[in-house]
């Protein structure tokens, strides 16, 4: 609290505004983040076309592609099916396979130990998540890693099995820093697969 | 006297809140949209883990109040408004970053172009340092459109642009802690020594504190520099804040170690990393060091036939000029006179300091405003000589 003997400011009183709206620059900054916002996704939408078909992942399991996800490889090996969506930098394998009486955690290990491994130089994997996945129980992980060609890469696996016996392993992979703009899709299209 | 007036209302710090500044409504309504945004990507990431995302929180306050204070103090003569410097890091942490999610349709575009591979390699060198450099820009320029009389030198800028990269670092942080090093305690705690302890000084704070540099460059300079002048520089500063921001998410050094990591390896990271930033850490410490000295010059044209005169004593303004004897004077002030009589020695050093920006706008030496401002200082000094133990004393802090 001020003292009594102390002075007051000389312009203490004082609370002018310019009274004109300068409504130019304001616009100006707009239009640069449109520019840079929207200019990519518009560059992005006349990629991406309409949302995808369904894609089927084996016999058991359906996938929903969010738009300009598209199928870039398609893989069989007996009960083994594979699906590898691709939306620029950004990968979601999905790998199929039966594993009745299997934990998702062992079927997590599994994979973590052979396919994820493949085509890494330097792979570190976090702590095992214990969640559920449209009602099933469900174990996700994150990892990081170097490439066998240099690049940081990150991204997330889920692993579930199905009441019925069916392991399904979701695989999300991005450059360093790329994942968080995909996270919405890549969410949306692990919850809303249909695993039978 | 209108005049006069005018010009001394304009030293007042202005507060964030500017209803009538269309500037306002738009950073607060980006500002709400990146929130919603970004709340959404991380309920959905801290699902894996909750008391991981609670320990990211922390360990990042931990970092990010201390690293806030050091930038708020780093302008030696007037601090920024505080609800100013929030409002940018607010922008940073909440706008800029939502922003940058959704322009990840130029990270699509460059796989189009260059294939995927190249886009893995080079996306992040390419495409984050333009989109994200240019979006925390905008906060710095809209904070500029809300309150310009608060940016009135380049180091304005870079503390704006340092405070609006540093809220952009921790919510990235946050995001990689659960993203990419899994979301777990363990994980956030070895995400929390790569991106923080062993490259916590290099990141989002200098490559915006460098943008906002130019910015306030761009701004601040037009009395006595040609645009021309002043769009090269801008464009340098923010450049360099670009560049250094691409080189360090190029693929050429490996942040982590191989697994398994031994001791050796980990210990290893910092060095990895200071590779990469330590050149564009020195670069702008030594910017810094510049626009601190043109700080001094400023203040001592200013003040220098304001000596002798009621504002200002010579000895006072050799305190003024240097923060460390200012803290010094006023920290001995109020061992001698308590913490009443340190106050108002710190209110009296601000006043000066707005004298010298009255001295350095008005164009005769017996200005009203002048005149006015330097029998505010008297008084000011009266009242701290009335105090006991303060007289004579209250200028040299001996």
């Amino acid at each position: 609290m001020r003292a009594a003997l102390e002075p007051s400011r000389p312009d203490e009183a004082s609370s002018q505004r310019r009274p004109e709206r300068r409504w130019l620059p304001v616009l100006a900054v707009l239009a640069v983040i449109y520019l840079i916002t929207g200019a990519g996704d518009l560059v992005a939408g006349g990629l991406a076309g309409s949302p995808g078909p369904t894609v089927d992942v084996g016999p058991a399991v359906q996938l929903h592609p969010a738009r300009g996800w598209e199928t870039e490889v398609r893989h069989e090996d007996g009960d083994l099916h594979a699906v590898l969506l691709a939306r620029g930098t950004v990968v979601l394998a999905v790998v199929a396979t039966p594993a009745r009486g299997v934990e998702p955690g062992d079927l997590l290990a599994e994979y973590e130990a052979g396919l994820l491994s493949e085509g890494f130089a330097d792979l570190t994997v976090g702590e095992p998540e214990m969640g559920t996945l449209g009602g099933l129980p469900a174990v996700r992980v994150g990892y990081v890693g170097t490439t066998t060609g240099g690049a940081a890469v990150e991204g997330f696996v889920v692993a579930v099995v199905s009441a019925t016996g069916q392991g399904v392993v979701f695989d999300a992979a991005a450059p360093s820093g790329d994942l968080a703009a995909a996270v919405d899709d890549l969410a949306a299209m692990i919850e809303d697969a249909d695993v039978r | 006297v209108i005049a006069s007036r005018v010009r001394l209302a304009h030293l007042h710090h202005r507060s964030f809140i500017q209803v009538r500044e269309p500037a306002f409504w738009v950073f607060c309504a980006l500002i709400a949209y990146g929130a919603l945004r970004i709340a959404g990507v991380l309920s959905e990431l801290s699902a894996a883990s909750r008391s991981g995302w609670a320990l990211s929180w922390v360990l990042l306050a931990i970092y990010a109040v201390p690293t806030f204070i050091l930038v708020y103090r780093l302008d030696l003569y007037e601090r920024e408004p505080i609800s100013l410097a929030l409002a940018a890091f607010a922008w940073g942490a909440f706008a800029a970053t939502a922003l940058s999610l959704d322009a990840a349709g130029w990270d699509q575009a460059v796989a189009q172009f260059g294939g995927r591979e190249f886009a893995i390699r080079w996306g992040p060198a390419i495409v984050a340092p333009i989109v994200e450099e240019a979006l925390k820009g905008a906060g710095v320029v809209l904070v500029y459109l809300i309150a310009r009389e608060e940016v009135d030198d380049a180091m304005d800028g870079f503390v704006y642009g340092a405070l609006c990269g540093l809220g952009f670092a921790v919510v990235e942080d946050v995001l990689y802690f659960l993203a990419v090093f899994g979301g777990t305690p363990s994980g956030v705690l070895q995400g929390f020594y790569v991106r923080v302890l062993s490259s916590g000084l290099y990141g989002h704070v200098l490559y915006t504190g460098l943008v906002g540099m130019g910015i306030g460059v761009f701004v601040t300079r037009r009395q006595d520099r040609p645009l021309r002048w002043r769009i090269g520089v801008a464009a340098a500063l923010a450049g360099t804040g670009v560049l250094g921001h691409a080189l360090w998410n190029a693929p050429w050094v490996p942040a982590m170690p191989s697994e398994p990591a031994r001791v050796a390896e980990w210990l290893m990271v910092p060095v990895a990393l200071a590779i990469r930033g330590l050149p564009l850490l020195v670069l702008v410490a030594l910017a810094v060091r510049l626009a601190h000295a043109r700080e001094r010059r400023w203040l001592d044209a200013a003040l220098g036939s304001e000596v002798g005169m009621d504002g200002i004593t010579a000895d006072e303004l050799e305190i003024l000029r240097a923060p460390r004897r200012r803290r010094a004077a006023a920290r001995a002030l109020r061992a001698r006179a308590g913490r009443h009589a340190a106050a108002l020695l710190r209110r009296l050093q601000r006043e000066q300091v707005n004298l010298a920006m009255i001295a350095d706008r008005v164009a005769i030496p017996d200005d009203p405003a002048l005149v006015s401002q330097r029998g505010y200082c008297r008084s000011l000094r009266h009242a701290l000589e009335a105090i006991p133990g303060a007289a004579t004393a209250e200028a040299t802090g001996g």
